[in-house]
C-alpha cells in the first residue's frame, strides 16, 4: 500500500530531468544573447572606426578650411584631412592633421567636443597620424582607456611634402 | 503494470533530447563572421592605388613602362610600408614591343631602321624591336618564338600549324600578316580560320579609306584609335580628320572581304565596295589576327614608305601587341587582390587595370 504524499523514484527523476532541460534552455539563450551582443558591439566599433577613417582620408571637412578656425572650434561642423587645394581622395593636408591635434586633442574638454563631432557618445577614439618623414600627431595627447578596441589603418599621400601618411584609428569602450 | 498517461523515465529523456536538439536547430543564432583583416587589407591596398596611381605619376609610369615593380620597390616597401606585395598592369601598351617577325633578314633590318627611334604613346616611350621567328608547321616548328606579336611579311602556305597559331592568339598576343591575297591564297585554310577571309571580289580602284570608328565596342576600333589619336611624329593631316585615303594600297587582282560584319572587321576598305585592304579578327582574351595588303610593294625599301603608311603599320603593331601585365616572378605573392581601373588619354584612349596583391 502506498502512503499519501510519498514521492516515487520516477517522480524524482522526472523533476530532475525537467530542471536539467530548463537550465539548459536558459543557459543556451543567455549564451547566444551574449555572443550576439559582443559581436554587434565589435561590429559597431569597427564601423565607427571605418567611417571616421573614411572621413579623414576622403573628406575636406566643413568648412573646407576648418583648420583656420582652431581658436574657434564651434564653427567646425565636420572634420576631414583632405587637402582643399585638390579634388582627389587620399590626398591629405599635413596642416589639417596638425590642426586636428591642437584643436581637439590636447585637453579633456576639447576631446569631448571631438567625440560629439564624430558622433561617439559611448565610445572613446584614438587617432595617430604618422608621416613617412617621422612626424607623428597623436589624438588625444593625454592617456585614455580604450576597452576592447577595434582598429583600422589607412594610407594617404601628402603631396606638398611628397610624403606618405599612415592613419591609425582605434575605437573602444 | 503500465499506468495510462504516465511517461516513463526513458521516454522523458528521449523527448528531452529531441526537444533540445530541435531547439538548437531552429532557434540557433545565425551569425556571419566578418573578416575584419580582409576589409582592412583591401582598404589599405586601395588607399595605396588611388594615392600613387592617381597622383604620384612616377610609380604609375614605372609599372607601365617596365612591367615590373623593381624600380620603385624600395619606395613601396619602405615608404608605403608594404613588405609583401605584387603589382601589375593589364591593358597598357608595353614599353618594349618585341615583334617575332617571319621576314627576310633584309626586311627585319629595314623594319628595325624604320622604328629605330622610340614612338610615344600617352607620353610614354615605346621601343619596337623586330627579331626573326619561324611560322609554326606541324612536325617542323610547332611553336612561335615568344614575343609580343607575330608579324608575317608575305603570304602563308597551306601547311601552317593552325592550332599553334590559335593558341598564340588566345594567349593574348596578336598576329599580323602582310600579304597580297589573291584567289589562290584565299583557298588556304589559315586565311579562313585565322583571319576570317572567305570571299574575294575584283577591285577597280587602288584607293582605300580608313575612317575614324564610331564605337569602341568593335575590334576594328583598336588599330584605328592608334592611327587617328596617336600624336606620333611626324604628324600628317590624317590625324586630325575623320577619314584618310591611301593610294596604291591594293595590288591588282582580287581582294578579300571578311566572312562577316564587313564594316566592323575592315580596317581599311575601298569606298563604295565590299573590298577590304586590311581586316581584323578577334579571338577573345585580347588576341587579334590582322591581315593587310602589302601597302609597301611599290617601294624598293621599307624605309621609303610614307609617314602615313608607317603610322598605319605602327597602329597595327600597337593594336596586336600583348598588353597583359605579369607580376615580376621575384615578387609574385598570393595575397589579397585589389583591383584599380582607370584610363590614360593624353593622346590615345587606354583603359587599364592595376592588380595589387598584398599581405598585411
Amino acid at each position: 500500500m502506498r502512503l499519501k504524499l510519498q514521492i516515487s523514484f520516477d517522480f524524482v527523476l522526472t523533476i530532475l530531468v525537467f530542471i536539467t532541460l530548463v537550465t539548459y534552455f536558459l543557459f543556451y539563450l543567455i549564451t547566444q544573447r551574449n555572443v550576439s551582443i559582443t559581436g554587434l558591439k565589435r561590429e559597431d566599433k569597427f564601423l565607427k572606426a571605418l567611417s571616421i577613417s573614411q572621413m579623414l582620408v576622403g573628406d575636406y571637412g566643413e568648412p573646407k578650411d576648418w583648420w583656420r578656425y582652431w581658436t574657434n572650434p564651434s564653427v567646425i561642423k565636420r572634420i576631414g584631412f583632405l587637402n582643399e587645394s585638390y579634388s582627389y581622395p587620399n590626398y591629405i593636408s599635413r596642416i589639417k592633421a596638425y590642426a586636428f591635434t591642437t584643436t581637439f586633442c590636447n585637453s579633456e574638454t576639447k576631446y569631448e567636443s571631438l567625440k560629439k563631432l564624430l558622433g561617439l557618445d559611448k565610445y572613446n577614439v584614438m587617432v595617430i597620424t604618422k608621416f613617412s618623414d617621422g612626424t607623428t600627431y597623436l589624438c588625444p595627447t593625454f592617456s585614455i582607456t580604450l576597452g576592447s578596441p577595434e582598429n583600422i589603418t589607412r594610407k594617404a599621400f601628402d603631396s606638398q611634402n611628397n610624403q606618405t601618411a599612415t592613419i591609425f584609428i582605434a575605437v573602444g569602450d | 503494470m503500465v499506468k495510462k498517461g504516465v511517461i516513463t523515465f526513458i521516454e522523458l529523456v528521449v523527448v528531452g533530447i529531441i526537444l533540445a536538439t530541435s531547439f538548437a536547430l531552429f532557434f540557433s543564432q545565425k551569425t556571419t563572421d566578418i573578416n575584419y583583416e580582409l576589409i582592412e587589407t583591401k582598404l589599405v591596398g586601395n588607399d595605396f592605388l588611388v594615392s600613387s596611381f592617381g597622383y604620384n605619376d612616377n610609380i604609375y609610369k614605372s609599372f607601365v613602362e617596365n612591367k615590373t615593380q623593381s624600380k620603385y620597390d624600395i619606395e613601396i616597401r619602405d615608404i608605403w610600408g608594404f613588405s609583401s606585395y605584387s603589382l601589375f598592369i593589364d591593358g597598357i601598351v608595353p614599353s618594349t614591343i618585341q615583334v617575332a617577325c617571319n621576314c627576310t633578314n633584309e626586311t627585319i633590318l629595314e623594319l628595325n631602321n624604320l622604328f629605330s627611334d622610340p614612338v610615344y604613346v600617352n607620353g610614354r616611350s615605346v621601343n619596337i624591336i623586330f627579331v626573326y621567328s619561324e611560322i609554326p608547321h606541324l612536325g617542323v616548328y610547332e611553336s612561335i618564338s615568344p614575343g609580343d606579336l607575330l608579324l608575317v611579311w608575305g603570304c602563308m602556305d597551306n601547311n601552317v600549324y593552325i592550332s599553334a597559331m590559335k593558341g598564340y592568339i588566345l594567349s593574348g598576343r596578336g598576329i599580323i600578316n602582310v600579304c597580297d591575297a589573291d584567289s589562290s591564297v584565299l583557298t588556304r585554310s589559315v586565311y579562313k580560320e585565322i583571319f576570317g577571309l572567305v570571299d574575294s571580289v575584283p577591285q577597280s580602284t587602288n584607293t582605300v579609306n580608313i575612317e575614324k570608328p564610331n564605337s569602341a565596342y568593335e575590334p576594328v576600333y583598336q588599330p584605328k584609335k592608334f592611327f587617328f589619336e596617336l600624336n606620333e611624329q611626324p604628324t600628317f593631316s590624317g590625324t586630325s580628320t575623320w577619314s584618310y585615303s591611301f593610294s596604291n594600297f591594293l595590288a591588282s587582282g582580287v581582294h578579300p572581304k571578311p566572312d562577316s560584319d564587313f564594316y566592323n572587321r575592315s580596317i581599311v576598305y575601298v569606298p563604295g565596295q565590299q573590298v577590304a585592304g586590311a581586316t581584323i579578327n578577334y579571338f577573345g582574351k585580347g588576341g587579334y589576327a590582322i591581315w593587310t595588303a602589302n601597302f609597301a610593294r611599290k617601294y624598293s625599301s621599307l624605309q621609303d614608305i610614307s609617314a602615313e603608311e608607317k603610322k598605319f603599320l605602327l597602329s597595327l603593331i600597337l593594336a596586336a601587341a600583348d598588353k597583359r601585365g605579369m607580376p615580376d616572378i621575384r615578387y609574385r605573392v598570393k595575397g589579397i587582390p585589389i583591383y584599380y581601373f582607370d584610363v590614360v588619354s593624353e593622346d590615345v584612349f587606354e583603359p587599364y587595370k592595376a592588380v595589387f596583391a598584398l599581405y598585411l
